[in-house]
């Protein structure tokens, strides 16, 4: 009973940090430019999907209107960020590609307060997932069994997004050589304002799939960035596969470092980030491909 | 005679004009404007300013405008001291504390010789007994006076396995532990299961892993009173969706506190959590000057007062009496006043100021958490007023703390 409730808490924590750090390694793998305020558009999609889901209190198709909305107004947000901000940014110093980001951290932190206030907000499981789901021999709430199934879903179509398709070779030409790609006639500006908004869409995603389980409140953006920082280090940086096996680790984890040693479960995940550094300072998964 | 009648209508007017004569009373309000503790440092001034607009409209303190000078210490401790020598400079008279930084301010306080109140914050249990001292007051609720009553409460119900989970700040490691020793007072067969006591980092949004691990525990009862702060609502969000308070009766020393259990919403109270508050919802009937309090800060500021509003009011008030019964401007004069005085808590009724620790006799109701329908908010059910008095340290437990220590 323990195990396989440890096991799907891990899962779900994977599948949050994967979709966070997938956007994040994207942007820097394609646009070579780490954005601290990746986090930020998390908690804002917190927000996002408590402020729907409230404004039409009572439509139980609330929560599904936010998971389909949110990640499209996301990608939007983020193709207009890349055009008029991100793009100043590509080859420039690193300290000075950082501090727009982190203005767009403080940036984001003042809009909650200003908009939502400093209290925690709640956000109502979807109706249809209000049943208990009987898994690994343990009873556990529908739907964190769908946040799982939605992590696996994502991560498989981005990879046939990013393997199988004309876009996703222009995308993996953009990223190896940016130069290179574009003699041979790739439009590597339009490539990279639609990697920002494919990567804006998956951390809507992930806040919209994550409030109902979290509720959203200040501070999460930070911490969330922070969290899929570590993940995306140990993976590789702009290596999406090894974000993804480096979140499942980092999932369970803390999920069964918390049964070892409580009071260091969460030391453990930068452990492993410290060893990963130390002997594969490329990460786990060499990038980019 | 001209020039005579025309400065007696010039005195006429400039008294009228200028109601006080004299510079006003200067008190300063430290207060946790920013960081985490924000939303609570702010509800603190909006008692403090209501308090302040009260007193102003009725003709001030000895005479005297009640000016309120604010500085934010951005939840820092550092920043605590650094603004309580910036007020000092600008000369207040008395600072209230709207901040959770007790040990900065009341180390200042001492050197300064500066009286401090913890008006809204500022729970460490030491504070008032071995770190005590002439010029720190406390206004708010002592721990030992909601440790005490919530533990008998919960014995009631005979849990001996336990479980406890609380974020890793030194709140939680010195309310875990107390209440722990509370119920075995109460039970000597109060147990802490082995490996479930858990410590979770301050950032902490995801719960999962520690619920399914209490789960997997299968202990009598749940202690989780040291999840407090904004991890609380997301606690209590993720433990219902795994159902964990109808597998594990479970127990919140603080979650009638009106800023803790803010946000939650009717379908998220189990109904079963036993746990304690200073300032009720509904507030009691019996008082009719809690439900004009109420009334009043929600005319004044548009949402409904929490506790640390109604403390801040009341040390504003506390401030007013002890001053008018010392009959001068002066610390030294506030602080022979202050000790042993009593005032008007709209809500709790009349508290005092015990003199020998300078601690207030501030009390607790314990219940279960409910929702309170007519507020539109969660409150207390089958709520029982505690007086604090048969659990705060005796003059003499307080004077052999102090010894030890000096």
């Amino acid at each position: 009973m323990l195990i396989g409730l440890q096991i799907l808490g891990g899962l779900v924590s994977a599948a949050i940090l994967f979709l966070v750090a997938a956007g994040l390694t994207l942007i820097f793998g394609v646009c070579r430019v780490l954005n601290l305020a990746h986090g930020t558009f998390y908690m804002l999609g917190l927000y996002a999907a408590y402020s729907l889901t409230t404004a039409l209190h009572g439509l139980p198709g609330a929560f599904w209107l936010a998971l389909v909305l949110v990640p499209l107004l996301w990608a939007a947000i983020g193709a207009v960020l890349e055009a008029v901000l991100f793009r100043r940014l590509y080859g420039v110093d690193v300290l000075l590609q950082i501090l727009p980001t982190i203005a767009l951290v403080f940036l984001g932190q003042d809009l909650v307060r200003a908009v939502w206030g400093l209290t925690p907000k709640l956000v109502s499981t979807p109706p249809a997932l209000l049943f208990p789901l009987h898994v690994f021999g343990v009873i556990a709430p529908a739907y964190y069994g769908f946040v799982v199934l939605a992590g696996v879903v994502v991560a498989g179509a981005l990879w046939l997004l990013i393997a199988r398709t004309d876009w996703g070779l222009l995308v993996r030409a953009t990223a190896r050589d940016r130069v290179v790609a574009a003699t041979l006639g790739v439009d590597t500006g339009r490539i990279m304002t639609s990697v920002f908004a494919l990567s804006m869409a998956l951390v809507g995603l992930a806040g919209v799939l994550f409030a109902p389980i979290g509720g959203a409140s200040p501070g999460m953006g930070v911490d969330s960035t922070v969290e899929a920082f570590a993940v995306v280090v140990v993976g590789g940086l702009g290596s999406v596969w090894g974000s993804a096996v480096a979140a499942l680790g980092f999932g369970m984890l803390k999920s069964f470092g918390i049964l070892v040693a409580p009071r260091f479960a969460v030391a453990f995940v930068f452990v492993a980030m410290a060893a990963v550094l130390v002997f594969r300072p490329a990460g786990l998964f060499r990038a980019p491909e | 005679m001209r020039p005579i009648r025309l400065l007696a209508a010039a005195a006429i007017v400039l008294s009228a004009a200028t109601a006080y004569a004299q510079e006003p009373l200067r008190v300063g309000v430290i207060s946790s404007r920013s960081g985490p503790f924000a939303v609570l440092g702010e509800q603190g001034d909006d008692g403090d300013i209501l308090a302040a607009e009260e007193i102003n409209k009725n003709g001030g303190i000895l005479g005297r405008k009640l000016e309120l000078v604010f500085a934010d210490d951005t939840s820092q401790a550092s920043e605590t001291s650094r603004v309580f020598r910036e007020l000092a400079a600008k000369g207040v008279s008395v600072i209230l504390g709207n901040t959770d930084n007790g040990d900065a301010a009341t180390a200042l306080a001492k050197e300064l010789k500066i009286p401090y109140i913890a008006a809204a914050l500022g729970y460490s249990r030491d504070l008032t007994e071995e770190k005590g001292h002439r010029y720190f007051f406390r206004l708010i609720a002592n721990a030992r006076a909601y440790y005490g009553p919530f533990a008998e409460r919960v014995a009631q119900d005979k849990h001996t396995r336990w479980c406890t989970i609380g974020l890793d700040i030194s709140y939680a490691h010195d309310m875990t532990p107390n209440v722990l020793k509370y119920l075995k007072a109460q039970n000597p067969a109060t147990t802490v299961v082995d490996g479930c006591q858990f410590w979770v980092p301050v950032e902490t949004t995801d719960f999962s892993p520690y619920i399914t691990a209490i789960l997997g525990k299968q202990p009598d009862a749940l202690l989780f009173g040291g999840v407090v702060g904004p991890a609380l609502i997301g606690f209590i969000n993720q433990a219902n969706s795994f159902g964990l308070f109808k597998a594990i009766p479970s127990v919140h020393p603080a979650l009638g506190w009106p800023g803790n259990n803010e946000g939650l919403r009717e379908e998220d109270i189990p109904g079963n959590i036993v746990t304690a508050g200073d300032f009720i919802y509904p507030p009691p009937a019996d008082r009719p000057s809690a439900k004009a309090f109420v009334d009043t800060y929600k005319a004044r500021w548009g949402a409904l007062p929490w506790s640390e509003a109604l403390r801040s009011y009341v040390a504003v008030k506390f401030v007013k009496v002890a001053f008018e019964k010392a009959g001068r401007i002066d610390r030294e004069a506030f602080v022979d006043a202050a000790e042993g005085l009593t005032v008007d808590d709209p809500v709790q009724g009349p508290i005092t100021v015990r003199p020998f620790d300078h601690q207030a006799t501030v009390s607790v109701w314990v219940g279960r958490l409910s929702w309170d329908a007519k507020d539109g908010r969660p409150g207390l059910a089958d709520a029982q007023f505690v007086p604090s008095a048969a659990y705060l340290p005796t003059a003499q437990e307080i004077a052999s703390l102090r010894a030890k220590t000096n």
